[in-house]
């Protein structure tokens, strides 16, 4: 037994108790750091002392070490959720702002359309009303400018991603390096086996806030560092960290890539992979969408304009807004097909209906040009216009096309009626014979060539033509078409006579008129004219023409022609049971019109159609198959190739970035195309503008334009109502994980206020113990005195 | 065992607890000081995409709200003319009487000629009335006036130059109205029925007929039956001669020889060859005739044709087939149509052409301004009692523009009950949108409170358990 044997024990567990109020007094320090884990000394008693044979005594305590109170699983969960809610913090950002975007249901495009509507319906009341005309194209201007705001902004969420991902990028790195530095720390602190708490605690909180920004996994070595993997690669290998960078990869969406990998690695958590998320199926969604509605929109209005007439009526000149592109290279513009012109919207299959009209006398001319756009270049368009009577198209060097009328003439291209459809083959001064029934027409009984003979003149001065048909004319004798009919009766019939297409029948037609004029037509060798369908019986020209007048506009929803004949012989007015039948263009009948008893002549009657013809007095033969042909037009362009070329446009441009109202409109309220017919209160344009609005749209999903845009609205509210339910959601998941963390690792001050009262105590009781020990020494060495 | 509570957690959860508090106190704030429960479209997605269709729709009612009233204004304008012209008429009609009144001569109907043709510009100014720059009664083509009078051959024909469209524009949803009525229908409105052909005084008739259907014509007109020289069946030797020429149509002819003579319709029998003869008919009607040469004995017809003209001469239609029972006469003055019965036609002059039934209003205070006027210098009975006949037309005119006016206050009557309609739907539209974004007030006020108080109860329970440490009870 040795005297110092008491004092150790005693001055271990003095060590002890001090070490206990330290590490107590660390904890209470460090209760607000965060990420700090509290640590708790670790005591043992210390080896014993053999006393004697059979006895052992305990010599005090021993300080096995400080340890830190963590739970690995739980750790591992809380990090993953920071990632869930780092993603879920993004989304919920970025929601919030497309919806600020939107700015419905106050500030957005919702209104603009109302005010659109709004101001069409008001003008409706009032289509020469130059304020009302202005205000209609300031609406239209007002949505252009919020659809390109929108487009511009969404367009500039989109374009900060880049920036945005580049700057978190930035922060990883930063995070990495410090995690390899402390992993360095880490392994050289704990060479002897010691445990560096609170450098692990430092080196946890970064790797926490690194899952904020994306989804890594941690690997724990047995010297104490931690190796990082982002998708498989390794960001932090020991002491060593490795920078990520940021590019664009070949679609243009950025892409998050490890050291010199030259593919980006897969992310899927955290901010940056919610940054990565959006810029590749959010904001391009809505994107797509606002573009459609813009597109179609001005589709739509476009549609409608082009084919309506201003108050002022039928233009002189009209130029494309957009020009044909030179596809091919080859330095000339219009060269190209129609469907390879670079336009912004497509030219279809269809037909476009010009109609000029005679300053002078008002009358109407109206032109079909077939457009078949794999077939037809813009130069072939510009020509069939051209070939129409004081009409003249160019194609200036940037591709535009230009179409402008003699003078004295204009053009449009209204789906308006014609007032007077007639050219004489119903109620003209010469005498007239048409076929009973349209082409083609079956000739094959004939053997060709075979003729029949013309008579034309007076009673008293016949002039005899013959007309020979050849089986050369017809591409089929057993379908001879109405033209081609025309042009080989023509060839031989010379100046005496005329053979036109009036909706599909064949009609001859004498060269003089009047009273004393006649036509007959007689078979010579063949039956051809029964085949025809046309009358041997002499036909009479008049001393005064049967005017045929047309108002209202057609409310049918294809393109029609109706062809008008008598049903029987006799006068206006005057002959029981005169009737005129009206037949659709596959022949069947629409309904008849009373004309004769009973029937004031000039007075319009309704064909139930919103068309009203009228018939002046005067005679009408059956006999002779008197016929007009009148067109009933829904779409006077089923071609869209005024909305491809932007020939009198309400919009411009093709999508939501560079939709525009067509600026000669803003300088010109004149100009708007209200009416179909030109007169100061028609509004027949704008009740089509107005039906729109109800109208179901094909290319919006059978959507109207409101519903398709509220769909969006609609849409951009649940996708931010679900981002916002996802983030607090997942905050609370968070908000558990760290009370399960705090109640593991947490310092709780006054469980350190015990221990610190207890180690005080010991330590008291470790001293006293030594006084003791001291006294028992000092007597033992008074002994031997 | 107890979950371990640290001093950390108990400060979270506090925060926490506080924080929450102030965000749904805040919400609720905003909701009661914007008065809506909706700001964004995530506040209720669901609901967002009812508020739009709603508020577009409300948009529209308000639009046509306005339209009804417009519609209404328009239609009571248009009524307001329509009353003058109504007036108009009455003080025609009274004129009317006071004219075919026997005692009034010559100078004193003239003075009411001038009141009539007053009253005739009058109700032209009222049928080219205007609401602002836009002619009521023109239809569409409302930029310009509709209606002009214009006197050819001393005829006045009145033309409308509108066309009879209407503007339409929408009062209620799917409803639409024409703001207008085209003014043909009120100003020209015509009941057409069969043609007459009357004798002015003691003048013989023609036995020209009308047809009495198909005619375009309106008023009155003179139909001018002329000689239109002989036909080609006439003999070699007998040409027309230089004089009276009454008589038109087959002319049957006796010659006689030694002595030679010529007989025509059964007259008596003139001696030939004679230059500019006249021979008279059994009906005592005068052909002169130029007869060359000897005759042998013959009988047989010719033809005298007729020469008709509605224009005054401007121009003719020639008939040589008497046999047609409805030959067309042009009227190249109004382009208007008269078929004419020539079947009985024996001899030229003039017949008096009624087209019944198409005296409209312009049409017969012209027709009455003409008659007092009396150009044609008719006998005083003979105007008066045309006067007289031209009542029933005034009244016709008149009743026209009746007509016009119960349609325009049908038409204005039936505006109260769309307003009436358009109102309730706004109304209703209104609620429901108030249903889907509006606060709750009352309740959102009582949330209000109940929320301030937890949020103060947080604050204070907070306040009192973070005091809490064994600290205090150790000093």
């Amino acid at each position: 037994m040795s005297f110092g044997f008491g004092m150790g024990a005693g001055l271990r567990a003095l060590n002890a108790a001090q070490l206990g109020m330290r590490t107590a007094g660390n904890n209470v320090a460090n209760a607000n750091t965060p990420g700090y884990s509290r640590q708790r000394i670790e005591l043992g008693s210390a080896l014993p002392f053999g006393v004697g044979s059979n006895l052992q005594i305990g010599t005090g305590v021993d300080v096995r070490g400080i340890s830190r109170l963590i739970d690995e699983g739980l750790e591992r969960r809380l990090q993953f959720q920071l990632g869930l809610v780092g993603a879920a913090e993004l989304d919920e950002r970025r929601y919030a702002e497309i919806e600020g975007i939107f700015g419905e249901p106050d500030n957005g495009l919702s209104t603009q359309f109302q005010d659109l509507f709004g101001s069409l319906d008001q003008l409706r009341t009032d289509p020469s009303d130059r304020a009302l005309r202005g205000g209609m194209i300031q609406a239209g201007n007002a949505i252009s400018q919020q659809f390109q705001l929108v487009s511009q902004r969404l367009g500039d969420l989109g374009s900060s991603t880049f920036s945005e991902v580049n700057g978190l990028v930035r922060t990883v790195n930063q995070r990495t390096s410090e995690i390899a530095r402390l992993n360095g720390q880490i392994i050289s602190a704990e060479a002897n086996g010691s445990q560096a708490n609170d450098l692990r605690d430092v080196r946890a909180q970064h790797i926490n806030e690194l899952g904020k920004l994306l989804d890594t996994r941690a690997i724990e070595r047995s010297s104490g560092s931690v190796d990082l993997l982002v998708g498989g690669n390794l960001v932090v290998a020991g002491n060593r960290a490795t920078d990520m960078r940021v590019n664009k990869d070949a679609d243009g969406n950025t892409q998050v890539l490890v050291g010199e990998n030259t593919s980006g690695s897969t992310i899927r958590e955290g901010r940056i992979a919610a940054l990565l998320r959006q810029e590749q199926a959010g904001l391009p969604s809505y994107m797509t969408r606002i573009d459609d509605l813009a597109r179609n929109t001005i589709i739509e209005y476009n549609r409608l304009h082009s084919t309506g007439m201003p108050a002022s009526g039928p233009f002189t000149s009209l130029t494309a807004a957009y020009g044909a592109v030179d596809g091919d290279g080859d330095g000339q513009v219009g060269d190209e097909l129609l469907s390879q012109a670079g336009f912004a919207f497509p030219v279809e299959q269809g037909e476009l209906y010009v109609s000029v009209t005679d300053d002078a006398t008002g009358d109407v001319t109206r032109t079909r040009i077939d457009i078949d756009p794999t077939a037809m270049s813009l130069n072939d368009f510009a020509q069939e216009v051209s070939n129409i009577d004081h009409l003249s198209a160019t194609i200036d060097p940037t591709g535009r096309l230009r179409i402008s009328s003699d003078s004295g003439y204009g053009f449009d291209f209204s789906p308006r009626l014609d007032p007077n459809p007639d050219g004489g083959t119903f109620g003209g001064l010469n005498p007239t014979i048409g076929s009973r029934g349209a082409g083609p027409y079956n000739l094959s009984g004939q053997t060709f060539p075979v003729s029949f003979d013309v008579t034309t003149g007076t009673a008293a001065a016949p002039v005899v033509t013959s007309v020979t048909l050849d089986a050369s004319d017809f591409a089929s004798t057993a379908a001879a078409t109405t033209d081609e009919l025309v042009a080989a009766i023509n060839n031989d019939l010379g100046a005496a006579g005329s053979a036109s297409n009036v909706g599909g029948r064949l009609v001859m037609q004498s060269n003089i008129g009047g009273q004393l004029s006649e036509l007959t037509l007689a078979e010579s060798g063949g039956t051809v004219l029964n085949d025809l369908a046309m009358s041997t019986t002499t036909a009479a020209g008049r001393e005064k023409a049967v005017k045929v007048g047309v108002e209202g506009t057609y409310t049918g929803a294809q393109n029609d022609q109706f062809t008008f004949e008598p049903e029987i012989n006799g006068t206006i007015g005057q002959t029981d049971d005169l009737r005129v039948r009206v037949l659709d263009q596959d022949g069947n009948l629409v309904t008849t019109l009373n004309v004769g008893r009973g029937y004031e002549a000039g007075q319009p009657i309704e064909l139930g159609n919103g068309i009203r013809v009228s018939f002046g007095p005067g005679d009408l033969s059956a006999t002779d198959g008197q016929v007009f042909a009148l067109d009933a037009l829904n779409d006077s362009d089923t071609s869209d190739i005024l909305v491809a070329t932007g020939m009198n446009a309400f919009f411009l441009g093709s999508s939501a970035e560079d939709i525009a109202i067509n600026e000669s409109l803003l300088d010109n309220p004149d100009r708007l195309s209200a009416g179909l017919g030109g007169a100061a209160g028609d509004a027949g344009n704008l009740t089509r503008m107005i039906d729109l609005r109800d109208r179901d749209l094909n290319n919006l999903a059978e959507n109207t334009i409101e519903d398709f845009y509220a769909d969006l609205v609609g849409d951009i509210g649940f996708e931010t109502a679900a981002a916002r339910d996802t983030l607090s959601a997942q905050d609370q998941l968070l908000a558990q994980l760290e009370a399960d963390r705090e109640s593991i690792s947490g310092v709780n001050i006054d469980e350190e206020m015990v221990d610190m009262l207890k180690y005080q105590q010991s330590y008291e009781a470790a001293a006293r113990f030594i006084k003791v020990a001291q006294e028992m020494t000092s007597t033992l060495i008074n002994l031997g005195r | 065992m107890p979950i371990r509570i640290t001093q950390g957690m108990m400060y979270a959860r506090a925060l926490g607890d506080v924080q929450s508090g102030l965000f749904r106190y805040s919400q609720l704030q905003q909701e009661v000081a914007s008065g809506r429960r909706i700001n964004r479209p995530s506040d209720d997605p669901a609901a967002a995409l009812r508020i739009l269709p709603l508020r577009s729709d409300l948009r529209e009612l308000g639009q046509l709200n306005s339209n009804v009233s417009l519609a209404r204004e328009t239609l009571n304008t248009s009524s307001a003319s329509l009353e003058d012209a109504s007036t108009v008429m009455a003080r025609v009609r009274e004129l009317t009487t006071q004219a075919s009144n026997g005692t009034l001569s010559g100078s004193d109907r003239e003075s009411i000629a001038a009141e009539v043709d007053q009253l005739l510009s009058q109700v032209l100014g009222i049928a080219n009335s205007r609401r602002g720059d836009r002619f009521l009664f023109g239809g569409t083509a409302n930029g310009s006036p509709p209606f002009s009078l214009d006197t050819i051959g001393g005829k006045t024909f009145a033309s409308y130059n509108g066309n009879r469209d209407s503007l339409e524009i929408d009062v209620a949803p799917g409803v639409s109205t024409a703001l207008n009525i085209p003014g043909d229908s009120i100003f020209l409105s015509r009941d057409r029925e069969a043609t007459e052909f009357f004798a002015v005084g003691d003048a013989v008739q023609t036995g020209a007929l009308p047809v009495g259907a198909g005619d375009t014509g309106v008023g009155f007109a003179e139909l001018d039956i002329q000689f239109g020289g002989l036909t080609a069946d006439a003999p070699a030797t007998v040409t027309a001669g230089t004089g009276p020429q009454e008589v038109v149509g087959p002319v049957d002819y006796v010659f006689t020889s030694g002595p030679d003579t010529l007989s025509i319709n059964g007259g008596p029998a003139v001696p030939i060859p004679a230059t500019d003869q006249a021979f008279v008919t059994a009906d005592g009607t005068t052909m002169t005739l130029t007869v060359t040469g000897v005759a042998t004995p013959a009988t047989g017809t010719f033809t005298s044709s007729a020469d008709l003209t509605l224009d005054g001469g401007a121009t003719f239609t020639n008939v040589t087939d008497f046999a047609k029972n409805s030959i067309q006469v042009n009227n190249s003055n109004d382009e208007s149509v008269l078929y004419v019965n020539t079947e009985n036609l024996t001899r030229t002059g003039t017949e008096n052409v009624r087209y019944s039934g198409t005296f409209d209003v312009f049409t017969t205070l012209a027709e009455l301004r003409d008659l007092m006027r009396n150009n044609k210098d008719m006998p005083d009975s003979e105007v008066r009692d045309r006067i007289a006949n031209l009542l029933p037309e005034v009244d016709s005119a008149h009743n026209a523009v009746l007509d016009g006016l119960r349609e325009l206050g049908f038409r204005s009557s039936s505006m109260d009950v769309l307003q009436n309609r358009v109102e309730g739907l706004r109304i209703s539209r209104t609620e429901s949108l108030s249903l889907v974004e509006d606060t709750d007030i009352a309740a959102s006020i009582l949330e209000l409170q109940r929320q301030d108080l937890s949020y103060q109860t947080a604050l204070q329970v907070s306040a009192r358990v973070l005091q809490t440490s064994l600290q205090g009870f150790l000093r």
